[in-house]
């Protein structure tokens, strides 16, 4: 495994100090403002979709397991979409090819059905793992999708080149899709596909977007500074390499230094 | 409220094992030697050159420099010749070039005294391979010549293989969890005689199958189980995963087929980049651009289009996500991630 140098080290003490001061000092009740992510924003529709349809609602969270980032940002979305099924009433079938989502997805949906007071909606059978491999699901999901006539598709998570086997049979379906990952391969084939995307950090804020938890916004706030941050010092880092003088360049390249 | 507190603290505890394991170096820095071996090395000690200072040193561009690679080979190079990494001598001065501040301008990290490393149980051996990266190795490993970094451990890296196993064992165990689901679906589906049932009793006839040729896997005394091993996995799943996969190549032509539709400027300007890119990656986009200057020609504009401009924008992308990343590991590593499921769990 790669190991921190001084100034790794540095920057991720930064970086992390600015996302948790923001999360604590979102707790002081102020309204944060955050912008409209589209591909969020219409769950709520496909959701209701599904619901006027009388169909089920198909949940994909991706390929990976819960080392990927991308995974546990889909769980988040998840729940969302478990909580906004109950409350509508509507069957939300879950599938994975990685075997150890499917007790937390299940945990996930049944505490979501809770919350609304719907937990005799829950049914294991409905987080399914239908096959080892990713591109046999994506196969077993186009027969599923043909045998329980699904209405509305989610695809979040971490996904690879069997993106594209998930989200056309969805497409022919003629299902509303929206799908979500933070590999960048992916979107363009996504966004072809699918009615709404999530582009990359949008799948990470997805969490605080849907629940509007300050504590949640306020970490975006901090990825926002953090961004700033990066921004100037690639600003000033251009101009000292283009313009500067050995000796400033070869300072500049000492504080910031290369990743060994 | 038991349950809450412990999936909080192994949660923490966890996160903070990795958290430490990265920032925290492998061996104990002011303990570290980081140099070249002079000498082959006993089980008991390594004679290190060890790095001690900078030097800037200015060479002339028709000079020639002396430079020791990795195995203790020389060879000489010209001055155009030197990357940054090299370990170089020239007119008595030697060292590990660090930058190259100007044409024929050197920053070199200097050598000290040879100094004895004391390898005691606790030590740890990193030498620099070929690629640049370090690589943990025994003292047999080492010959003269090689560039090492001796020290004693902190622990941390060296428990990560037992941390990982742990994880390894968790997700074995979860296998356990998705054999259920898959009985529980398709024994549903005969015993309620839902639509294709039949598939599900297809399924469940091959599981067998499968185990009984999974018997045969790397048994060469068995014939017949190696046999059906070979037919089971070689001569079946293999082409079928490959007949599925090449359904991704119409799947991309019809997606790309709705999806190019050039209804407004930013659409029209993709599709021409995407005439370009194409066009780029085969032999008939430099068939009918040879005659235009090279700059100009399809795989040299494919791959500006690719290497500048796209790549600036999924670096920019990058930036986003990695903070993203970092954002939501701090929220679940302590706890504070908050929705449908985990206001309930914590």
């Amino acid at each position: 495994m790669e190991h921190a140098n001084i100034q790794i080290f540095i920057a991720t003490v930064v970086m992390s100090f600015l996302i948790l001061y923001k999360i604590f000092s979102a707790r002081a009740g102020k309204d944060i403002y955050i912008r409209r992510i589209p591909g969020l924003t219409e769950i709520d529709e496909a959701v209701g979709r599904a619901t006027e349809m009388g169909r089920p609602m198909l949940f994909h969270p991706g390929v990976g397991d819960f080392t990927q980032i991308g995974t546990l940002a889909a769980m988040g979305v998840l729940g969302y979409v478990a909580k906004l099924g109950a409350k509508m009433g509507t069957k939300l079938i879950t599938i994975t090819a990685i075997p150890i989502v499917v007790p937390v997805a299940q945990d996930v949906i049944r505490q979501a059905y809770a919350s609304e007071g719907r937990s005799d909606m829950f049914d294991p059978e409905d987080v399914r793992f239908l096959a080892a491999g990713n591109d046999q699901l994506a196969l077993a999901s186009a027969a599923l999708m043909k045998q329980e006539q699904t209405a509305s598709h989610f695809y979040f998570g971490q996904y690879d080149y069997t993106s594209l086997l998930f989200t056309e049979p969805g497409q022919h379906h003629g299902a509303i899709q929206i799908a979500g990952t933070n590999d960048y391969f992916q979107i363009p084939f996504f966004i072809a596909s699918c009615d709404y995307t999530v582009i990359g950090e949008e799948l990470l804020a997805a969490s605080a977007y849907l629940t509007r938890e300050a504590t949640m916004l306020g970490s975006l706030i901090g990825q926002d500074y953090g961004k700033i941050i990066i921004l100037v010092v690639i600003l000033i880092g251009t101009l000292v390499m283009t313009f500067g003088t050995p000796a400033a360049r070869q300072l500049f390249d000492t504080i910031v230094g290369t990743y060994k | 409220m038991w349950k809450k507190r412990l999936i909080a603290l192994v949660t923490f505890l966890a996160g903070l094992y990795y958290f430490l394991e990265f920032v925290v170096p492998p061996t104990i820095p002011w303990a570290t030697v980081r140099g070249v071996v002079v000498a082959p090395p006993t089980k008991e000690q390594l004679l290190v050159k060890p790095f001690v200072g900078k030097q800037s040193i200015r060479v002339g561009s028709t000079e020639k420099i002396t430079r020791e690679m990795p195995d203790g080979s020389v060879s000489i190079i010209s001055v155009s010749s030197v990357k940054i990494g090299d370990r170089i001598k020239w007119h008595g001065k030697e060292g590990k070039v660090l930058s190259i501040p100007a044409q024929g301008q050197f920053v070199i990290e200097t050598y000290g005294k040879p100094r004895t490393v004391k390898l005691t149980g606790k030590s740890i051996i990193f030498r620099k391979s070929v690629s640049g990266s370090d690589e943990s190795v025994t003292w047999d490993y080492i010959k003269q010549g090689n560039e090492v970094k001796v020290g004693p451990t902190t622990y941390l890296s060296q428990w990560q293989t037992n941390v990982n196993d742990f994880f390894v064992v968790l997700g074995s165990l979860a296998w356990g969890m998705g054999l259920f689901s898959l009985w529980l679906v398709h024994s549903t589906a005969i015993r309620k005689r839902r639509g294709e049932w039949g598939l599900s009793v297809v399924f469940f006839v091959f599981v067998v199958f499968g185990v009984i040729a999974g018997y045969g896997f790397g048994n060469e005394k068995v014939t017949w189980a190696k046999n059906l091993n070979d037919l089971a996995f070689d001569y079946m799943l293999v082409p079928m995963g490959s007949t599925i996969f090449s359904l991704l190549a119409f799947y991309m032509a019809s997606a790309a087929y709705r999806s190019f539709k050039a209804k407004t400027g930013e659409a029209v300007m993709m599709m021409v980049s995407a005439m370009i890119v194409m066009l780029g990656q085969i032999p008939m986009g430099l068939w009918i651009t040879k005659w235009l200057p090279q700059q100009a020609q399809l795989p040299v504009v494919s791959q500006w289009i690719l290497y500048v401009i796209n790549s600036a924008a999924v670096k920019g992308m990058w930036f986003g996500m990695m903070l993203g990343a970092i954002a939501v590991g701090l929220r679940f590593w302590l706890s504070l991630e908050r929705g449908a499921y985990f206001d309930m769990e914590l």
